[in-house]
């Protein structure tokens, strides 16, 4: 009786001790994260040079998985149901464009594809988009210039119905909107801009589809002729296959003018690229590459572990992966994290009474000590993160300069003492006011673990310098209130692009997306200069300018960029690229 | 019994309209969509304005919801109204999101149903044995754990045997996330290495959870017959200890078995979303996740009217089951 009272027990415990063993999961605890010169490197395509890109002569290999967080909905990203990172990480060595975005956001032309991009005009602005002959799509198909036409008639939405709506559904219009555009010949289109438009080389990169499958499944004789004064019926023809018949997959009307072509579809699970036999430039790479979604991040980790993948590619940062990863150094695994497109910020109030004292803002910006936010919360997943120092460049940008790192020194002596010498009290709840007012304000952000912290964080650096900050989570406070100004502080991130235009409505006075009532004159006036210029390099000292003038105006806080990860075995060299993905140069993956 | 069944289907009406305009208030009203429009570059309120418009945004929940009805009852399940989504037709996702839940959980329902059972009657017909006391435990950790740890335990597990037959020479078998894209291809041996490495992890983590149920239910059913009066009857009549248990104790024992298995296997096939999550395999769990956090109603609709009828179903199966395992309970 004693002995079999005593086996359950036995077995409970022995059960209990394999299951916590197992729970606490396998790997070691390694901080090596593959070098990080050599990663660095990995942010230059082997095929650039100083004018440009071209495919190099690459060791052809067999099939490779790679994983990222979620599936591919579309092959035309351009509209605004299907536009999402994911389609542009799957299309983007699918779809070839004028120009790509290296590792380090650098812009290079396309020479695979692209004779050359040129300003011929400065007033008005005309650019020409030379392309290079011989290109053509998967089906045969000649790549030219009514794709280009296409991509330019259907983005700038300028043809509307009778009662006023548009007819096809780009998900913007930024710079096409601006543009005339017109075929010279099959290789030369020309877009002629009623404004100066700099930011031309964020045009036709990758929303090129092929004009000839919607000419033949619409009905559309010359997609060249199509214009705003069309016939209402064509147009509509026309918009509807643009709109929604290039979702999903079919592939008679998917072809490839890239390395690769789509092949395979699997909706919510995976899509399948397969090396183009029409390439016109240099093949290379794998001959098949399965773009597999994993929702889990630990899961992808795991995945890559099991031998299953060979790359992990994560647009979302997550640490419990990021550990998973480097632990696995040993087994062969490289992992990489580097600064996406997206950063974090805190946007001030100015309709707010206690935030409209400048210094107010300026003792608030000095109490928040952004590198131990950092140090909490980024820094497993990138070791390297810095605080951000301005709004308008990313650090890997020309033009960038920190002018922020003064600002916010994450010092409560220095805090205290802005307030103390604008006359500022501090009261017995610790908290300084002033004329009856309290340095007391909320924090809003959505629902997201990470900003939470954040908040937290903020909550107790700025306590030591007397600023109440109150926490304000709202799970639908990017839906309405943040573009109401509903906030006294906003948290949140805006997404970038090494292109600088898009900043305009966010911090000019009156702009569409200026929501936190935000003035700066002298921002007004450099930016204004800023996107008057008909090339970048002409513009990048007016938004200096602008850059300096709205830190001075104490009115926005970039805290940190969100890291891209990722992590590859049995590749030579890979690197997520922020804008495109892992698989942005996959033409030049090498098996080791 | 069909006027049972009919009359049964007619209750389940009014019950189903409820329980999706509940759902579809919920989910509309949770949030917008369109949200994340405000953050693309160079969009403005009247871009928003109009794509509200344009996937009928901008009328009342009530008037959103009836909209769906109708078209609904009429074939038309809809389109997804989810950034990124590129308009995803309903039928066809919810319809693939069910396959793939199916493929991984009537499998594990089946074995787990088969082995809780033959462990339950073991188990109580060698009540206090070594045997009894090793199922009891065995469940009881089963039921106790989180389903998150059994399916991440397992895991760990398969990718350590993974390493072990790749120390000895052999091939990887068992995969860890998802199913294999393309399928199976190959010799005939190769597509039975490759389905069975493709579902033997998360089938064995759905059949564990499940399997502690069955075999919990199955012995206290068991026993409970063992010691009624109509088998002490029987033994009595001299009648085999084999038959005895087989011809009239199981029978009787596996009602409330039935009743479990067909409300679990419902509720299953609605969406394991923990093992799909861990394991990932979009299927219908997945799909309830995402059609919620990005305020999806038309999918949610969807999702919810294949599982409402699931378990509608399961339920007129498991009332039809008692009738004929036990001739006694009759329908009507």
């Amino acid at each position: 009786m004693r002995r079999t009272k005593a086996l359950p027990a036995i077995a409970l415990v022995a059960s209990a001790s394999l299951v916590l063993g197992a729970c606490g999961g396998g790997g070691g605890t390694s901080d090596a994260d593959g070098g990080d010169a050599t990663v660095a490197e990995m942010a230059t395509a082997r095929g650039e040079s100083a004018d440009g890109y071209t495919a190099p002569e690459t060791k052809q290999s067999d099939q490779v998985v790679v994983s990222t967080d979620k599936p591919f909905t579309s092959y035309n990203n351009a509209t605004e149901d299907a536009n999402q990172s994911y389609n542009t990480f799957a299309l983007t060595l699918v779809q070839p464009g004028a120009h790509l975005l290296n590792g380090n956001n650098k812009v290079i032309l396309n020479k695979d594809v692209m004779e050359s991009v040129e300003v011929t005009s400065k007033s008005p602005q005309v650019v020409t988009w030379k392309l290079k002959k011989g290109v053509s799509w998967s089906d045969g198909e000649a790549w030219d210039c009514d794709d280009f036409y296409m991509a330019w008639f259907t983005q700038s939405n300028s043809s509307k119905k009778a009662d006023g709506t548009k007819y096809f559904k780009p998900a913007g219009t930024t710079g096409y909107d601006l543009m005339t555009g017109e075929c010279k010949d099959d290789q030369t289109f020309v877009g002629t801009f009623s404004d100066p438009y700099p930011d031309y080389e964020d045009m036709f990169n990758n929303d090129v589809l092929p004009a000839h499958i919607l000419e033949k499944n619409a009905g559309i004789a010359d997609i060249t002729k199509l214009n705003k004064d069309s016939a209402p019926a064509d147009i509509q023809k026309a918009a509807d296959f643009w709109n929604e018949k290039w979702n999903g997959f079919t592939k008679d009307l998917m072809p490839g003018a890239g390395s690769y072509v789509l092949t395979g579809f699997e909706p919510n699970q995976s899509v399948t690229l397969e090396r183009n036999p029409k390439w016109v430039g240099k093949p290379g790479g794998p001959a098949k590459i399965i773009l597999k979604a994993i929702p889990d991040p630990v899961a992808q980790a795991q995945a890559l572990e099991n031998g299953e993948l060979a790359v992990n590619s994560f647009a979302q940062p997550d640490a419990n992966a990021a550990t998973k990863l480097k632990g696995l150094n040993a087994q062969g695994v490289t992992f990489g994290a580097g600064p996406g497109l997206s950063f974090e910020h805190l946007d001030i109030q100015f309709k707010n009474p206690v935030l409209a004292n400048e210094e107010i803002r300026k003792a608030f910006f000095m109490c928040i000590k952004r590198q131990d936010i950092i140090d909490k919360l980024i820094s497993e997943v990138q070791s390297d993160a810095k605080p951000m120092g301005s709004l308008i460049f990313f650090p890997k940008d020309e033009g960038y300069k920190d002018v922020y790192g003064d600002k916010a020194k994450g010092d409560p002596a220095e805090a205290k003492k802005i307030l103390t010498e604008a006359g500022w009290a501090q009261g017995a709840d610790g908290v300084f006011a002033k004329g009856g007012t309290r340095a007391s304000f909320r924090i809003s952000h959505t629902d997201i673990p990470r900003r939470k912290q954040t908040v937290e964080l903020i909550q107790g650096q700025c306590k030591e310098a007397g600023i109440e900050v109150k926490d304000d989570t709202d799970p639908n406070f990017l839906d309405e209130r943040v573009s109401a100004g509903d906030y006294d502080v906003a948290l949140f991130a805006w997404s970038g692009s090494p292109f600088k235009g898009g900043k305009k409505s966010i911090y000019e006075t009156g702009g569409g997306q200026n929501w936190q009532n935000l003035t700066v004159p002298a921002a007004d006036e450099a930016m204004k200069k800023a996107v008057s210029q008909t090339a970048i390099a002409d513009s990048l000292k007016f938004w200096s300018e602008a850059d300096a003038a709205l830190a001075n105006s104490y009115g926005s806080l970039p805290l940190f960029q969100m890291p891209n990860m990722w992590a590859f075995k049995g590749l030579d060299r890979v690197y997520f690229q922020s804008y495109y993905g892992a698989l942005w140069n996959a033409n030049e993956w090498q098996t080791k | 019994m069909i006027r049972y069944i009919i009359r049964r289907l007619l209750i389940s009406v009014p019950i189903l309209l409820i329980g999706s305009f509940a759902c579809y208030v919920l989910v509309a009203t949770a949030g917008n969509p369109l949200a994340e429009m405000r953050f693309r570059p160079g969009v403005t309120e009247a871009d928003i304005k109009a794509a509200e418009i344009s996937l009928g945004l901008d009328k009342p929940v009530v008037v959103r919801y009836w909209n769906w009805l109708t078209d609904f009852v009429s074939g038309d399940w809809g389109q997804s109204i989810a950034l990124g989504q590129a308009k995803t037709a309903v039928y066809p996702a919810v319809t693939d999101a069910l396959w793939t839940t199916g493929r991984l959980v009537i499998g594990a329902e089946l074995l787990a149903l088969t082995l809780g059972v033959s462990v339950g009657v073991l188990a109580a017909v060698r009540q206090y044995s070594i045997f009894d006391y090793l199922a009891t435990s065995t469940a009881f950790l089963m039921f106790s754990m989180p389903i998150f740890c059994v399916a991440v335990i397992v895991k760990n597990y398969g990718i350590q045997f993974n390493n072990v037959l790749e120390s000895m020479g052999l091939d990887r078998w068992l995969t860890t996330a998802g199913p294999r894209p393309g399928g199976f291809s190959g010799s005939f041996g190769e597509v039975v290495f490759k389905y069975t490495g493709t579902f033997l992890l998360p089938t064995v983590a759905l059949m564990l959870i499940s399997f502690a149920a069955y075999s919990r239910f199955e012995r206290a059913s068991m026993l409970e017959i063992l010691h009624s009066d109509f088998v002490r009857t029987a033994r009595a009549k001299g009648i085999s200890q084999s038959r005895v248990i087989f011809r009239h104790a199981f029978r009787n024992a596996l009602i409330p078995v039935a009743t479990l298995f067909s409300l679990n296997f419902g509720a299953v096939l609605s969406g394991a979303i923990i093992t799909e999550t861990v394991f990932g395999w979009a299927g219908m769990g997945t799909l309830l996740v995402n059609s919620v956090r990005q305020f999806d109603p038309p999918m949610l609709m969807g999702w919810l009217a294949v599982t409402a009828t699931l378990i509608v179903l399961f339920n007129l199966i498991a009332d039809v089951v008692y009738g004929i395992l036990d001739p006694r309970i009759r329908l009507g």
